[in-house]
């Protein structure tokens, strides 16, 4: 089911200024697999995300993708090598339309193209002369998720995509991150909320102070409460 | 004691000319006054606006010294001030000369730098002799120390209003373009006085501001009185300015354009034979003068500088020799002494025999009428303009209001 | 009638300003970035023009090669200099441009002497038009016609096109465009360059107007620093709707009050600024 390494990141670090927020993160996503990343707010789960996605420059360790190290890497080399971050904020220029949203992403070699996106998501379709600001939180997760897509990933890496939205618009983006995992492109997925992650993933990784603290495949997480009570404060569902 | 106090003052001083950008090899020599070489100081914009000008200016004062070479047994040297084409540094840095034994001075080429110059000036026995407009200069404001070598408003008008009056005379509607500024207005009452007396209508006249660079709505104020005559009073880049935009409203060819007070060969050369062609321009100098000593000049110049020389750079040159060879002929070069020679003295000027009418200190010259030559008739490149005539026009020291101690 | 005439001419005026300012406000932006020394580039296009007519280029090529030099010239220098103050605070922008600025101007001044030139208009424009009793040059007319073709242009560029697009979406948040594999950082000099060569035709344009002299970028660029500040950092229709503002009255103040002309316009930038701190049509 799963299978090579698409992404390795290892013992990295990062720092905001002088605040060592990540101190030697090292996880895994291979081919065809969806991994979640948890932990506590502040546990640096973001900050990962954007260590391996090169806005935040990581420094010792490794970050390889495909077998080549792109850690200090420049962010745009990184998203043209394939490996793609949908930032939290979800990234929409509200100076910009939403058919200009998603044109700009536009890459040649993508399996996904504007009439395959239209095709998958409608709504973006109707409303595609509104400006960027005017969609609804749901909408604005499928334009960010749909010119993620458009820019053809080789590796998807989505930080919080249904924090905030109805319970009918999750389900909509749970169904949408399955189906891309079908379709070939590997996920590492940050999220808070638990449902989503035991529904979607194969494997998670817990983060703690700026370090990975638990690893377990999903039946084994799922089982396991002592854990999600000791590292998420959370009850089992 | 004295030497060491000397010294330190030197050195204060050099320090705070350093600090204010003059250069302080000419100053710290001449602290030892008696003996080292002759100080003229230069006080010109060399920053600024105007610094065209007081590049140009600056090279013909030094030209002048290098000409004379040593006066009485000393090597003269010129000392470059930048006045900044304002009076209050022109003042102070002034001061600082003067501090350092400095006497003698040539230069100010704004009105404004000038007056305050000349009072300065006055004020420490000095010799201040400028080529600033100004009527007030050797005016109301004439004072012991000051001397003129450039011809007022007055002459000015005189000298290209009064021939052109007499080369026209179906030309009856005169329009005037003035800036608003004391020297504007000086040229404006003389020019009305003239039209007065020869009974041209002033069909109009359009003020402006000493920044204005736009105009177009004067012109066209201008072409709706349908004058004979266009009357430009303003000068410098404004001058060029207002002509480069009348010929573009096409008013060359709907009547005789006029500037009263053009600075001549850096003017034509900023403007172009095109645009100067059949236009009439007033100038304190020109360098085609057929005088012993501006022929001199112009082939020496040529030579040696590969230029030919304008009006700033030559108005530069026979002020600074009018100082060396005052302070030549009184044998010292102390103000008074200076002020002495220099007053009632007759020489051979660049524009042929000049006086300095003692009463007023106003050098008695020649202003000439010029008219542009089309490009095509023009024998080298700098042939911009035939000398259509000149002569002298002055009002007497007591109707330019000079009451000097 | 006179009112009519200062309100083309203060049109004409006005969109050279447009011109000016809207390179500017874009590259504000863009970059963030404070360009002092963007007079600078309206001074060198305005000498490369001249250059080029004095070697006997016709003023239809010299004009827009001036441009491109300048667009060119810009880049590199953005490229080579620029590019490592973003960073720093808006003062240190403020100095490196205006040190660059300054050396800009003793270079002309080096190269072309200190006394200015003067650019005549192009056979075809040296005439003028009347209309009864009104007079206006020809050239002046086409100033006119021609920046308003490129005002059109400079708005379907950013309004219409995907590059315009990315103009916007990078001067809204240069993270996200690099999220999505933009090089900024060629972006920044794309657009740094194309403000520039604005600048730079704009100077072209004016030349046969208003001559060559070395102090004119100073000036221009005062003019453009009002016009932005009125109009809005960063605002195509800001740089329009300000520059017209700004040369009609200008142009109005010569019949009214010419003395008074200057000082109603910084007073008037004063008033929006304090009612309207962002500018007519200012975003943050």
């Amino acid at each position: 089911m799963s299978g090579p390494a698409a992404l390795s990141v290892e013992d990295v670090h990062g720092y905001y200024g002088k605040s060592h927020i990540l101190q030697g993160v090292s996880l895994e996503v291979r081919a065809g697999e969806i991994v979640c990343l948890l932990g506590r707010n502040g546990a640096g789960k973001t900050s990962t995300l954007k260590a391996i996605s090169g806005l935040l420059p990581p420094r010792g360790g490794r970050v390889r993708f495909h077998d080549t190290d792109v850690a200090g890497w420049p962010a745009h080399r990184i998203a043209r090598a394939g490996l793609t971050l949908v930032p939290e904020d979800r990234g929409i220029f509200s100076l910009l339309s939403v058919e200009e949203n998603l044109r700009i992403a536009v890459r040649r070699g993508s399996p996904w193209g504007m009439a395959e996106i239209y095709a998958m998501f409608p709504r973006l379709e109707e409303r595609r002369r509104n400006g960027g600001a005017q969609l609804s939180g749901g909408e604005q997760q499928m334009l960010s998720i749909a010119r993620a897509l458009l820019s053809g990933p080789k590796l998807l890496m989505l930080d919080e995509p249904v924090e905030g939205l109805a319970p009918v618009i999750v389900e909509e983006i749970v169904a949408q991150i399955r189906a891309i995992r079908d379709a070939g492109v590997p996920i590492l997925l940050v999220e808070q909320n638990l449902a989503v992650c035991t529904s979607l993933a194969d494997r998670h990784y817990i983060l703690e102070l700026g370090r990975v603290a638990y690893a377990a495949g999903n039946a084994e997480f799922k089982a396991d409460d002592a854990a999600r009570d000791r590292f998420l404060g959370v009850k089992a569902a | 004691m004295r030497d060491r106090r000397a010294f330190l003052k030197t050195s204060l001083t050099a320090a705070t000319l350093a600090a204010s950008g003059v250069p302080i090899s000419g100053f710290l020599r001449s602290a030892r006054a008696a003996e080292g070489p002759l100080v003229v100081g230069a006080p010109l914009p060399i920053s600024g606006a105007f610094a065209a000008n007081g590049k140009y200016a600056s090279l013909g004062a030094a030209f002048a010294a290098k000409e004379a070479g040593s006066v009485l047994g000393r090597t003269v040297t010129i000392a470059d001030i930048d006045t900044e084409g304002k009076p209050a540094p022109a003042a102070r840095k002034m001061q600082e000369a003067m501090a350092q034994g400095t006497r003698l001075f040539a230069g100010g080429i704004l009105s404004s730098e000038a007056l305050v110059m000349g009072k300065e000036a006055a004020k420490s026995d000095a010799v201040f002799i400028t080529t600033a407009g100004a009527d007030e200069i050797t005016g109301s404001d004439c004072n012991r120390g000051t001397f003129r070598w450039t011809v007022p408003t007055f002459g000015a008008i005189a000298q290209t209003v009064r021939p052109l009056i007499a080369q026209m005379p179906q030309a009856k509607r005169w329009y005037t373009i003035t800036p608003q500024y004391v020297f504007g207005e000086g040229l404006l009452s003389a020019a009305k006085a003239v039209f007065q007396e020869k009974g041209i209508e002033h069909v109009g006249n359009s003020y402006h501001s000493l920044a204005e660079k736009e105009f177009s709505g004067y012109l066209t104020n201008a072409i709706a009185a349908k004058p004979d005559v266009l009357l430009l009073l303003n000068f410098g880049s404004q001058s060029s300015d207002a002509l480069r935009q009348a010929v573009s409203f096409g008013l060359k060819k709907r009547m005789t354009i006029v500037l009263a007070w053009a600075s001549g060969l850096e003017q034509f050369e900023a403007l172009g034979a095109d645009l100067c062609e059949g236009v009439y321009f007033g100038a304190q100098y020109w360098h085609g003068i057929d005088s012993p000593l501006n022929k001199a000049l112009v082939a020496k110049v040529r030579e040696t500088a590969k230029m030919t020389p304008n009006y700033s750079f030559a108005g530069s040159y026979q002020i600074t020799k009018l100082l060396l060879d005052a302070a030549t002929k009184a044998g010292s070069a102390d103000g008074p002494a200076v002020i002495k020679a220099l007053e009632g003295l007759r020489y051979a000027g660049l524009t042929g025999e000049e006086e300095i009418r003692a009463a007023d200190h106003q050098v008695i010259k020649d202003y000439y009428l010029l008219k542009g030559k089309a490009k095509s008739a023009m024998k080298d490149k700098d042939d911009f303009a035939e000398v259509i005539q000149s002569g002298k026009s002055f009002l007497s020291p007591e109707a330019a209001g000079c009451k000097m101690a | 009638m006179t009112y009519l005439f200062q309100i083309l001419n203060g049109l004409g005026l006005g969109m050279l300003y447009f011109l000016l300012a809207v390179g500017l406000s874009i590259i504000f932006g863009l970059l963030q970035f404070v360009n002092f020394a963007h007079g600078a580039f309206y001074l060198l296009g305005a000498y490369l023009a001249y250059e080029g007519v004095e070697r006997g280029l016709s003023f239809w090529v010299a004009m827009p090669l001036a441009a491109l030099v300048v667009a060119v010239l810009a880049g590199l220098t953005e490229r080579l200099l620029l590019r490592r103050v973003y960073k720093l605070p808006h003062t240190f922008h403020i100095l490196v441009t205006v040190g660059l600025a300054l050396v800009v101007q003793e270079l002309v001044i080096i190269l072309w002497g200190p006394l200015g030139g003067n650019v005549a208009p192009p056979e075809e424009l040296s005439g003028v038009m009347i209309l009864g009793d009104f007079v206006y040059p020809e050239y002046r007319l086409f100033v006119i016609g021609f920046t308003a073709i490129l005002a059109a242009g400079l708005w379907w560029l950013l309004d219409r096109t995907r590059l315009g697009a990315i103009v916007r979406a990078g001067s809204e948040s240069p993270s996200n465009m690099a999220l999505l594999g933009y090089d900024t950082l060629r972006i920044n000099t794309a657009v740094f360059a194309l403000g520039a060569g604005l600048a730079g035709l704009a100077g072209a344009l004016a030349a046969p107007i208003r001559g060559v002299e070395p102090f004119m970028g100073v000036e221009a660029l005062g003019i453009a620093f009002v016009v932005v500040v009125i109009g809005g950092m960063g605002s195509y229709a800001g740089a329009l709707a300000a520059g017209i503002l700004v040369g009609v009255a200008q142009s109005l103040m010569a019949t009214l009050w010419p003395e008074g002309a200057r000082l109603v316009i910084y007073l008037g930038m004063a008033g929006i600024i304090m009612a309207m701190p962002r500018g007519l049509f200012g975003r943050a």
